[in-house]
């Protein structure tokens, strides 16, 4: 954060401005560039929230005429602050620059780094610096490799040089961790942001201010109240031409590992001791660690996996997963998976957390859902029980939503479920800054508490490889469910055993 | 009298006049009326009415109104408050000592299908009628939520009928931004010291540029280059230097300034002024003696809208902001390429708002005002 000397930064409403610094992006020539990054810097300049800030892009092809205008066509397509003001652009792309290089020639990094020090010298940037690796996973450990070789990432120093990554952070726990082994040979652990998009996102941050900022809920929020919780994250898109990236990955790897093993270490985890990076990382460490273990005869009672076959989307007819471009048409891939979780702490013991995750599925949502317990006796007529819901939605519409009884207008001693509702866009009006924007923010201010860090991954990755490990010990092939549908029925079947049913979100 | 016909007008914001003793009950009825789904009306949605604040609001020139009542509209959706606008008039034969109207400020929420609405009941006292306005006014607060006043300009006609309501107040909301004279400056600082706390809209119009600066001295070797300040120069329009001057204000107490003195006229043309429009002062900073030259810029048909420019002159260099048309800032420090910076000016909807917010007092506010009285003294001091 900037020097706590300036006199001028004392009461403004923007404190966490950072530092001069540059980000030098790795894969520039790729997608996310474009259509993320590039447009998070520009809107967080247009806000005010960067007093200075330079780009590098780094990538093989030629780009060094055509950078600045693509990174122009990406800013009025794709930035929160549109349209992109001339004068406005014409100072902020100033300050974009491009570097050709290999990932693997180390000559390359060399020449890096001269660029770096005359760009920080043209723009009188001290030489802090951020290095986004928007790069397939298998560079991530030559990039950093090379970066150290360079003298690029020094740990110690009056400046910071801080690496992110993208995800997959690893395929399996044995990949993972040959990964961390790579990036620890060269930087510490405080310089590496891993990067999570889902924790950039208001509504899943909210997740800890609604839980730990209210006074009402966290009594209730155990297993004493708490029936079981619901965590959904499905899409209504198919692979989108990935065909053959979700062939090795498979919704398990792509979705449930990261994302919503994030959100449900933040829907089930303890009080942190403060709002720090390790304090609330280390008790959303503790509740993985909490995770019962899925043996082979566990996968094959708490996990559904399924398979989409083709149906009807959004009225749009679409073809099966096997029918996809790049899918081999016997695949045994998920793309869909349920779970049956059990967090083994004094909070949750005997409280079943719930997991799906799926493409296909009639509409794009993710969204936490606490079932609380029925009352212990009903006065109104056993058809007047109302289960209490409390839905936290972390998009689209984000927002709470709460489910309660109300007495039905008349002589009758009706009840009906009725919901109150908070709505971010309408509760706030201003529109809230995009994941990316938040955790480039984060990244400069050295701010790791949305990243993920290098033990949660190993032990996310442990307990989704138990599960991989259990199918391939069972064989078989996945249930299947009509694109179109909330998924297969052994899904379903799975919940009803115990009396309970998927909620329709 | 509630009918089809003042339920139509009632939904579409149009006042409707009525007994200040059958306000709450006209108000009654109106929303149970408007909340009944009618066959005979489809395309009419259904009504959410909504407060979280009581908004006195009190208005003495009548070509504020259409300005405050544009705001409201749009203040519905971000802080859905019962509006009382306080108009006090001069006695005219003819017209009755005290009137009122009520209607509803309504907005289609997003996604459509619902209207949220909120309460504004406006109150016009004539003459002596003024002093109905504290009864009638404790008798109108919704309970259990804030009140604010709000002086939408500076109050001078009617200042002893205010000054027991902001006893009702849990904060003063004024406007510096909109002051053109010293006498409108007064009549506010006069109303601060009896208010529990103060937000100033104005103020928050300084917003942006004041995280300007501040990211132009995010170094150390910038910060160090305050210890040599030897000047600051404002230029800036006439009917915008109250607000500019709380700008200096602010420098001065985040410097660490004393009082401002006035140069004599030979020093002031000594170092180049004007004789007309310009005034040259001088403050005592820790590291030695700071002059502060401001230049009142008078628009005219070339240039209507003029910039405001402000200079700080150090050893190390010069740090200048000048903020042009399309509310746009170019920075300019210490020889480093020029940076343009957005300011985005909020609408007066969006600062009242943000002023019936729950972070926008600032103690900085409260420690910047009386130093920005006191440059407003000295620079009008002949």
């Amino acid at each position: 954060m900037v020097d706590a000397a300036n006199p001028f930064r004392e009461g403004l409403t923007q404190e966490r401005i950072p530092e001069p610094c540059t980000v030098v992006i790795f894969g520039a020539s790729g997608d996310l560039t474009k259509r993320k990054l590039v447009p998070a810097l520009y809107s967080l300049a247009r806000d005010r929230m960067l007093s200075r800030c330079a780009i590098v892009g780094f990538a093989r092809r030629p780009l060094e005429n055509v950078f600045r205008q693509q990174m122009l066509e990406g800013v009025n397509e794709h930035a929160r602050r549109r349209p992109v003001h001339p004068e406005m652009w014409e100072s902020f792309s100033s300050r974009i620059h491009y570097h050709q290089g290999a990932f693997d020639q180390l000559e390359d990094y060399v020449s890096l780094k001269r660029t770096l020090e005359e760009v920080e010298k043209q723009n009188n940037i001290p030489p802090n610096r951020v290095f986004y690796l928007s790069t397939p996973p298998s560079s991530f450990g030559t990039i950093v490799r090379n970066l150290g070789a360079a003298g690029l990432v020094p740990k110690d120093g009056p400046h910071y040089a801080r690496v992110i990554i993208e995800k997959p952070f690893g395929v399996d726990y044995e990949s993972a961790q040959k990964l961390n082994r790579e990036l620890y040979e060269v930087l510490d652990e405080n310089q590496i942001y891993r990067i999570d998009h889902y924790l950039g996102k208001e509504t899943v941050q909210n997740l800890l201010v609604f839980r730990f900022a209210n006074a009402i809920f966290e009594p209730m929020w155990n297993n004493r109240y708490v029936d079981h919780v619901q965590i959904t994250g499905a899409e209504a898109l198919g692979v989108e031409g990935r065909g053959g990236y979700f062939e090795e990955a498979g919704i398990l790897r792509d979705m449930v590992q990261n994302h919503l093993l994030q959100v449900l270490c933040l829907a089930a985890m303890e009080p942190p001791v403060a709002f720090d990076a390790d304090s609330v990382r280390d008790e959303k460490l503790k509740v993985l660690r909490a995770l019962r273990p899925m043996k082979t005869a566990d996968v094959k009672n708490h996990v559904v996996r399924g398979q989409y076959t083709s149906g009807s989307v959004l009225a749009k007819r679409v073809p099966g997963y096997r029918e996809e471009g790049g899918v081999d048409p016997q695949s045994n891939t998920e793309t869909y998976v349920g779970l049956e979780i059990h967090i083994d702490n004094w909070r949750w013991s005997g409280v079943p957390f719930y997991l799906r995750s799926a493409k296909r599925m009639p509409k794009r949502v993710t969204e936490v859902a606490i079932h609380f317990k029925a009352n212990p006796l009903s006065l109104f007529g056993s058809e007047s029980v109302v289960q209490n819901i409390l839905a936290v939605r972390i998009q689209p519409d984000e927002g709470i939503s709460l489910n309660f009884g109300s007495k039905v207008p008349g002589p009758a001693a009706a009840v009906a479920p009725v919901s109150m509702e908070f709505r971010y866009a309408s509760s706030f009006g201003a529109e809230p800054p995009e994941a990316y924007e938040r955790l480039l923010l984060d990244c400069m201010l050295g701010d790791g508490t949305l990243f993920t860090r290098g033990d949660w991954v190993m032990e996310s990755w442990k307990y989704v490889s138990a599960i991989h490990r259990g199918w391939e010990e069972l064989g078989g092939e996945p249930a299947t469910y009509e694109a179109g549908t909330w998924g297969p029925s052994e899904s379903e079947a799975m919940l009803s055993r115990s009396g309970r049913a998927w909620r329709r979100p | 009298m509630t009918t089809p016909q003042n339920l139509d007008r009632f939904s579409r914001g149009e006042e409707i006049g009525v007994d200040v003793a059958s306000i709450e009950r006209e108000f009654a009825a109106l929303w149970r009326a408007a909340g009944q789904t009618d066959e005979r009306a489809p395309e009419r949605k259904p009504v959410t009415r909504a407060c979280l604040a009581n908004l006195v609001t009190w208005v003495e020139e009548e070509s504020t109104v259409p300005r405050v009542k544009e705001a409201f509209d749009t203040l519905v959706l971000s802080v859905p408050a019962r509006v009382l606008v306080l108009r006090p008039e001069a006695s005219a034969p003819g017209q009755k000592e005290f009137e009122s109207w009520i209607s509803a400020n309504c907005i289609l929420a997003p996604g459509g299908g619902k209207l949220v609405c909120s309460e504004e009941v406006t109150l016009v006292a004539r003459g002596r009628g003024v002093e109905h306005f504290g009864p009638v006014v404790r008798a109108l607060l919704v309970p259990n939520v804030p009140t604010m006043i709000y002086a939408a300009d500076a109050p001078q006609r009617a200042f002893a009928a205010l000054q027991p309501l902001l006893k009702l107040c849990d904060r003063l909301i004024v406007d510096t931004a909109e002051v053109v004279q010293g006498g409108q400056l007064k009549a506010i600082s006069r109303l601060i010291p009896n208010a529990p706390s103060t937000v100033d809209l104005g103020w928050l119009t300084l917003a942006s540029f004041r995280t300007t600066l501040a990211s132009v001295f995010d170094t150390d070797e910038a910060v160090n280059a305050l210890k040599t300040l030897s000047e600051v120069r404002l230029f800036a329009p006439k009917a915008r230097m109250a607000n500019r001057l709380l700008f200096l204000g602010w420098l001065s107490e985040r410097l660490g300034w004393g009082p401002p003195k006035r140069c004599s006229t030979s020093e002031a043309v000594a170092r180049g002024l004007p004789a007309q429009g310009s005034a040259l002062l001088t403050v005592e900073a820790p590291h030695g003696p700071v002059f502060l030259r401001i230049d009142q810029v008078v628009p005219d048909e070339v240039e209507p809208q003029a910039p405001t420019i402000l200079e700080l002159v150090t050893k190390s260099g010069l740090v200048k902001l000048t903020r042009g048309r399309g509310a746009m800032l170019t920075v300019e420090s210490f020889g480093q390429p020029p940076r343009v910076v957005a300011l985005d000016p909020p609408s007066l909807g969006e600062r009242i708002a943000r002023g019936m917010g729950p972070r926008a007092r600032d103690p900085i506010f409260d420690r910047a005002w009386p130093r920005a009285l006191a440059m407003w003294e000295a620079v009008e001091r002949p």
